[in-house]
């Protein structure tokens, strides 16, 4: 197989440049972002459940 | 370590380096490597792709933690990152390489994950954009440079690096003139030379 021409040094550092400026794609952020959400929710029923046990209604 | 060139120095520093009898005419090849010599030189492919995997684990970490970066992150991670930036910042100060070093990001790290319900779904999801595909497009780019990762058993490395490295290849006549770069006649140390172009803080 033919050996491919390499790119040029400009070339290259162009696309480095590029690829360590890159954003996160918005798929990542939606995806964290549900995680974290997830994460928020249940920290939040664990909250509740733990005001519920601490009633003195809970030890009847 | 390298000295850290400004460009706005470059001048300077330059005319001083030709009037210094120790410093061979054409040692500098390029104003790339002259900057990349801000970082610490690897010896071996290995090296190379851990410091870069640090260098992208930073730089994103530290987006995140930027209030615009429109990814959630709760204050303790953000706190954990702004105090380890300020570590790196100190660090960088005296000649390091402005890269979280494992504790950090094992720092980082629990706060993404110790005690949450989503265990470490989150921290992975991170690695997954950050480091894999962008390792992955790292490496393609540099073979499609034509940059060789040699062995460390080869017998003519010098011959390799000058004919795999066009940045130097093309501006480099004389096999000496790598390894006086760099300051060292070792070939396995200036194997990975075309390491330094992409570790610039330019890019």
């Amino acid at each position: 197989m033919k050996k491919k021409k390499p790119i040029s040094a400009r070339e290259f550092h162009e696309r480095m440049k590029t690829l360590r400026e890159r954003r996160p794609s918005p798929e990542f952020v939606e995806k964290f972002n549900k995680i974290m959400d997830d994460d928020e929710k249940h920290e939040r029923e664990q909250e509740r459940k733990k005001k519920v046990a601490r009633r003195p209604e809970a030890d009847l | 370590m390298g000295r850290i060139i400004p460009f706005s120095e470059f001048k300077d520093y330059y005319s001083a380096a030709r009037k210094n009898a120790g410093v061979m005419p054409g040692t500098i090849l390029d104003t790339n490597i002259l900057v990349s010599l801000t970082y610490e030189v690897k010896s071996n492919h290995e090296e190379v792709v851990g410091f870069f995997d640090s260098l992208l684990m930073t730089e994103r970490l530290r987006d995140l933690a930027d209030e615009h970066s429109g990814v959630k992150v709760t204050a303790k991670a953000k706190a954990q990152i702004q105090y380890q930036s300020g570590q790196l910042k100190r660090r960088e100060q005296q000649g390091g390489d402005p890269v979280f070093n494992d504790t950090q990001i094992k720092n980082i790290k629990s706060t993404f994950s110790a005690g949450r319900f989503s265990g470490n779904k989150g921290w992975l999801s991170i690695c997954e954009e950050f480091l894999t595909k962008q390792l992955d497009a790292a490496e393609d780019n540099l073979s499609d440079l034509g940059v060789e990762h040699i062995s460390q058993h080869d017998t003519q490395p010098e011959r390799i690096v000058l004919e795999g490295n066009r940045l130097a290849g093309r501006q480099a006549d004389r096999g000496e003139i790598l390894p006086r770069t760099f300051g060292c006649h070792d070939p396995q140390r200036i194997s990975m030379q075309p390491v330094p172009v992409y570790r610039q803080r330019g890019f």
